[in-house]
């Protein structure tokens, strides 16, 4: 019963979010009503990083304490970081598409991004290609710490090669995008309500492996 | 003796017991510098005859060829360990896990430079280009960037040796992570065959060295976790 209000709040602040996304924000100079999809795109992006941080953690503390409630919360969190990062490949190609006029470009940002996205489903087909349990989650667990070599390549992509996308606020320090206040406060609150649902997802998926173990 | 020469000394008995039991088979070998030539002429029937274009593709084609050269090499370093059985004796015996990758990853990489060895040259001429830059900055971006990929590779193949269908999850697992050093090689290469000095590849080494020190610390780390059941 306690999970209620949890669940009403989050649907709560994920429906401003929309109604600030669809109805608040104002259209951009340049791109008019298109650039939308990045209220989508950038929380994505976010909470896919997020996730795979629970993972490459999640493996370091099974490799340390050997207990199988890591490796839940690693795998786990895999399965949900691929699926964000896909909604981030996706809407990243709309946007794509609107700003630069290729859905895909060779952008290092873009193709960093799909090595992630390859990267851990590499690692869940490892996971699902070892029957034993113990086993599985220690050897994927070195694989959860390894693959999470992706995630900086990842971001750090824009820096160390030339690129279309904007540069990230860490580590440059400044803001690329000319934007009024009330498109960052748009994006604030929708990070803010998908970062929420992808926690409440995160805790529902390992209650439910955990039933099914218990089962 | 100092721990540093333990550990070297460990590393070479892993890497010399390798090497004599490869030498004695040869197919491994035989296998690779074989690939390294149907590489190049596969390359060239797609590229054209005396493709005027040809330096374009020089870079991709070669650490292509490489990548599968060390594919080729994955699929046996630790796997082979397991299948005979001989996992067991490696870890009673009285060596480090560390010292043990290491012995494995410099066989890989010893392998995939034979094959870079013959690579190479026949590429040279079959595709009808030189490299205009200094050449020891060829072997340097060379080995640098097959450094990587073996140690990449070993470990990958460590992990592998626990599943069954490995050699359809060695790939899978080891070309996501090989772009870290695959691009900053190719990018390299490229500027070497036209006629690059040291400071224009700077960025690519130091992004490439990164990489190295990266991969080794994870490993060093984690390599007993993936040896001991």
């Amino acid at each position: 019963m306690k999970s209620q209000p949890t669940l009403a709040g989050i649907f709560l602040i994920n429906l401003v979010a929309l109604y600030m996304i669809f109805i608040w924000a104002p259209p951009e100079k340049s791109l008019g009503d298109f650039y939308r999809v990045f209220f989508i795109h950038t929380p994505s992006a976010w909470v896919s990083y997020l996730a795979f941080a629970i993972t490459f953690s999640g493996s370091f503390l099974y490799l340390k304490t050997a207990k199988p409630i890591w490796d839940l919360y690693a795998s786990s969190s895999a399965v949900l970081g691929i699926l964000f990062s896909l909604v981030t490949l996706l809407t990243g190609s709309i946007w794509a598409k609107v700003a630069w006029g290729l859905y895909w470009n060779w952008d290092p940002r873009e193709t960093s991004t799909l090595i992630l996205f390859l990267a851990y489903l590499g690692y869940l087909s490892f996971r699902m290609a070892i029957a034993e349990r113990e086993r599985r989650a220690r050897v994927s667990a070195v694989l959860g710490i390894l693959v999470f070599v992706s995630v900086p390549l990842s971001y750090f992509s824009t820096v160390f090669w030339s690129t279309l996308h904007p540069m990230p606020l860490l580590p440059t320090n400044r803001l690329q995008l000319a934007v009024d206040p009330s498109i960052l406060l748009t994006l604030a609150v929708s990070t803010l309500g998908v970062t929420l649902l992808f926690l409440w997802i995160l805790y529902l998926t390992i209650n439910m492996y955990r039933l099914t173990e218990a089962i | 003796m100092s721990s540093v020469v333990v550990f070297l000394k460990e590393a070479w008995e892993i890497l010399f017991k390798d090497l004599r039991l490869e030498l004695r088979r040869r197919y491994e070998i035989y296998a690779i510098v074989i690939f390294a030539l149907l590489s190049n002429l596969s390359f060239g029937f797609a590229l054209g005859p005396l493709n005027p274009n040809v330096l374009e593709f020089v870079p991709a084609v070669l650490w292509i060829s490489i990548l599968f050269i060390g594919m080729l090499s994955f699929t046996t370093v630790f796997v082979r360990e397991m299948d005979k059985g001989y996992i067991d004796g490696l870890r009673l015996a009285p060596i480090s896990p560390q010292a043990i990758f290491m012995g494995k990853a410099c066989y890989t990489f010893i392998l995939m430079c034979v094959g870079t060895v013959f690579l190479i040259p026949s590429s040279m001429v079959l595709l009808n280009y030189s490299f205009h830059s200094d050449y020891s900055l060829v072997v340097l971006v060379f080995v640098l960037g097959i450094l990587n990929i073996a140690v990449v590779g070993s470990m990958i193949s460590a992990l592998a040796m626990y599943v069954e269908s490995r050699a359809l999850i060695i790939p899978a697992l080891s070309l996501p992570l090989i772009p870290g050093t695959l691009v900053p090689s190719i990018l390299a290469t490229g500027k070497l065959t036209a006629k690059a000095q040291i400071e224009a590849i700077i960025p690519e080494l130091q992004l490439n060295l990164a990489f190295l020190l990266l991969m080794v610390a994870v490993l060093w780390i984690t390599f007993e976790y993936v040896l001991y059941d």
